[in-house]
């Protein structure tokens, strides 16, 4: 049997001191991946006299954005579009604040927010003569 | 001291190094938890609600007024409200915070409260021509 050869300290204290620098360096496997503000997209139709109503959540305090992109036809109906908080029997959505809304590019709704859950809500204001299609954007934290 | 012995005395050691910071991402010591309630109801004309809660241990209570609308179409009306953070006294709450806001979705009031039985008021303190449909928000531990 051929003897092991001879491992000298130096030599285990710098290799297990070069292993331990690269196992503690978890920066590149731990580093949260940037996830705010996010994007969602609520879509759907609602007839004459009736609404629509749809809840988010904010995963920390922050602004919001509701933006009415698309409705119709026609293309330049307008509606009421509102934010607020959802019952908490999930029934319906208790306004905080309202805008008469057409589509447009930019917010027609901004609002500041604690984390937690909240709602929007588009609902005729008694012009609809007909269902309308309608896509709203939602920035939140 | 020879050389296996010195590997597990380097390798013991670095477990030790690479181990998370418990003071900086242990679980809280206090292992609390918040409770968020969605308090609704109507107000008359000169009236109040309150609502009573346990608070598990002490802590901070956050409050907002997150709406006020007309009950017949649940669109927002323009009203401040008071509302307030006391103890249960008799068949009311008697306040010992109160505070006059417009509906919003951030915190309006922060009290710092022991363990204990608390109550959330919401009241008229002059501003209402006709009845509301009111909803808070608050957490409490």
């Amino acid at each position: 049997m051929t003897p092991r050869p001879r491992v000298g300290p130096r030599l285990i204290v710098s290799v297990v001191a070069a292993l331990a620098l690269a196992g503690c360096d978890d920066a590149a496997t731990t580093s949260p991946t940037p996830t705010s503000p996010v994007t969602e997209t609520f879509s759907g139709q609602f007839t004459p006299g009736g609404s629509a109503a749809r809840a988010f959540t904010a995963a920390a305090a922050g602004t919001v954005s509701i933006t009415l992109t698309q409705i119709g036809p026609p293309s330049d109906a307008a509606v009421g579009l509102g934010i607020g908080i959802p019952q908490s029997n999930g029934s319906g959505c208790l306004l905080t604040q309202t805008v008469a809304a057409s589509a447009s590019t930019a917010p027609q709704i901004t609002a500041a927010v604690d984390a937690g859950t909240y709602c929007v809500r588009l609902y005729d204001t008694g012009s609809l003569v007909t269902q309308v299609a309608f896509i709203v954007t939602i920035v939140r934290p | 001291m020879t050389a296996r012995l010195l590997i597990v005395a380097l390798l013991a050691a670095l477990a030790v190094a690479c181990g998370d910071d418990p003071s900086s991402t242990a679980p809280s010591s206090t292992t609390s938890t918040t409770t968020t309630v969605t308090y609704a109801g109507t107000i008359d004309v000169g009236g109040s609600r309150f609502y009573s809660f346990s608070n598990a241990a002490a802590g901070s209570v956050t409050a907002f007024l997150a709406s006020v609308t007309s009950p017949a179409t649940r669109l927002p009306v323009a009203v401040p409200l008071e509302i307030g953070i006391g103890v249960p006294a008799g068949t009311g709450c008697s306040t010992t915070t109160t505070q006059m806001v417009a509906p919003g979705l951030v915190p309006q009031m922060t009290v710092s409260l022991a363990a204990g039985v608390f109550c959330l008021r919401v009241a008229d303190a002059g501003e209402l021509r006709a009845p509301v449909a009111f909803a808070v928000r608050f957490s409490h531990p």
